[in-house]
């Protein structure tokens, strides 16, 4: 008994130790880090008659941030250096805008470079009378001509598009279902996984969005890493006969789990800031947009499982080891990475 | 230059629809701050002597018998990351240009006469497009963007490809689907001699 428990223990070490180095080859060479897709942010607020209190945020969750900027009208100055600010994952700078008594009405606002990225950005202007306007800005349509009394604000498609943007660039949330695709048997389980894991997560995201719980990002994605690291041990424990609970239910943990990827979307939503009035609609077209993403992923996935077994390859007994382990050291990378993050603010 | 316009306007439509799927694909090149991963799977898909010679030799792919294919399959994405890699430090030979549009109306024709290959001549001519292919692509990276990021990616997409291609023409028998196949590869054959002319 003994000796049995000390060759797990063993295994146990040996397998920490393979993942480990993996895991440090991942972080070295590749530089591969889960980019958390949200928006740039321009806000507007007029404090006095033509003038506005600027909060321009910029992503720049890799790297140094992409060389955008706001570009006011002609009438618009600076008065005094604008003050620039790191948070985690972007920099934001802040400052004051003088338009004089024409105000922004009729100019146009447009954020320069925007074209040669792929990001969006969402403008909200809120005047002094308590109206505000919001524009969502894209590299194909960098520029808008502010006009007060038109109703402009982020139409459903806009929300769509960042729900899709949110999925497809959160490779976390795609490994996640990866992980589901490659675990779960059977086009009917898959189904009624896949649905779990969108009512979950749908159900989360409007509850974080209308305020009803509130927990804080930062652990939350963290946990989401973890979620993935979790799959990732079922999948090779299974190469071993270890029958885990995913196995056996796999919409379980799905659900589960979806409940926490669902507060990782709705961080993103509060990030951006909706204006109070576009919450519902913004949370249908985004999750709308989450789950077109999702079922593009999904079936690009299965497609490519189908289209592979035309060809019958044998493969080699090693190959089932490359999933599981590729996912979970990646998976455990980004979780040591958002536990520094907690800790380091 | 009519040819400049015409690749231009058949890029940008390609590039244009992505757009409204994932919201990338705006301009595949400099792309800074977000994956530089998605720009190397979409870089390749957005200008049509590259899209075309790879959607052929997906479809040559699907037309082999299974050893050629499974040769195909490893070669193809293993040569375009092979080729990215030596073509970011270095300026490109014009002949790289010359192979990959000339490699559309030879590969078009190989899909429309739906030849059976040995796999030794199937792997060399995959490895010998995704080589120039690589070069071409390796070449355009601008310093934004990572080749650590974009090199994977791209030859990611190059592996979905020849698998969607071989799943496609394996999975639909059908005669006329069979033609249909046939057929794409006499158009993307026929594009390929019209880019050449008109060089």
């Amino acid at each position: 008994m003994r000796h049995l428990q000390r060759h797990q223990f063993t295994r146990a070490l040996r397998n920490t130790a393979s993942l480990f180095s993996i895991l440090l080859l991942a972080g070295t060479v590749c530089d591969l880090r889960a980019h958390t897709s949200l928006p740039g942010y321009l806000e507007l607020n007029e404090t006095s008659p033509g003038s506005f209190e600027m909060l321009w945020r910029i992503p720049a969750a890799e790297g140094p941030p992409p060389a955008i900027y706001p570009e006011f009208p002609a009438n618009c100055v600076v008065p005094k250096q604008l003050v620039t600010q790191e948070a985690p994952g972007s920099v934001v700078e802040r400052g004051l805008i003088q338009c004089g008594p024409k105000g922004l009405a009729g100019g146009s606002i447009e954020i320069e470079n925007l074209q040669v990225t792929i990001l969006d950005v969402l403008v909200r202007i809120t005047f002094a009378d308590g109206t505000s306007i919001t524009q969502m800005l894209r590299p194909l349509a960098p520029s808008f001509v502010v006009h007060k009394d038109a109703k402009s604000h982020v139409d459903a498609m806009g929300y769509v598009r960042l729900g899709i943007g949110h999925i497809l660039f959160g490779i976390d949330h795609l490994l996640f279902v990866l992980g589901l695709l490659l675990i779960v048997p059977g086009p009917r389980m898959l189904l009624k996984t896949i649905t779990a894991f969108t009512i979950a997560h749908t159900t989360t995201l409007a509850l974080a969005t209308f305020g009803v719980v509130h927990l804080a990002p930062t652990p939350i994605e963290a946990v989401i890493a973890l979620s993935i690291v979790f799959l990732a041990a079922e999948l090779a424990q299974h190469r071993r006969g270890v029958q885990g609970l995913t196995y056996r239910k796999p919409w379980l943990v799905a659900f589960a789990f979806g409940l926490l990827h669902g507060f990782g979307f709705a961080g993103t939503l509060a990030r951006i800031g909706i204006p109070a009035h576009d919450i519902p609609l913004a949370l249908f077209s985004f999750n709308i947009g989450v789950e077109l993403g999702q079922i593009a992923f999904v079936t690009a996935v299965l497609a490519f499982i189908y289209s592979l077994r035309t060809l019958e390859i044998q493969w080699p007994s090693w190959t089932y080891r490359v999933p599981p382990y590729a996912i979970g050291s990646l998976a455990s990378f980004w979780f040591l990475q958002r536990c520094a993050l907690i800790f380091s603010f | 230059m009519k040819t400049t316009r015409v690749r231009r306007l058949l890029s940008g439509g390609i590039a244009a629809s992505l757009t409204l799927l994932a919201p990338a694909a705006a301009s595949a090149h400099p792309m800074p701050g977000v994956g530089d991963f998605y720009a190397g799977m979409l870089h390749p898909l957005t200008a049509i002597e590259f899209l075309l010679p790879m959607i052929a030799i997906s479809l040559l792919a699907g037309q082999q018998s299974r050893e050629p294919a499974i040769a195909m399959l490893f070669t193809f994405p293993l040569s375009l990351a092979a080729g990215a890699a030596l073509g970011v430090p270095i300026h490109l030979p014009s002949i790289v240009a010359w192979i990959n549009l000339g490699s559309m109306a030879a590969l078009g024709l190989l899909v429309a006469t739906a030849r059976p290959l040995p796999s030794s001549v199937a792997a060399g001519i995959s490895a010998l497009l995704g080589l120039t292919i690589g070069l071409a692509n390796g070449a355009e990276l601008g310093e934004q963007v990572s080749p650590w990021r974009f090199i994977p990616g791209f030859a990611l997409a190059g592996l979905l490809l020849v698998t969607y291609g071989i799943g496609c023409v394996r999975r639909l028998r059908a005669p006329w689907m069979q033609i249909g196949f046939r057929v794409i590869g006499s158009w993307i054959a026929a594009v390929g001699v019209l880019v050449l002319s008109l060089r």
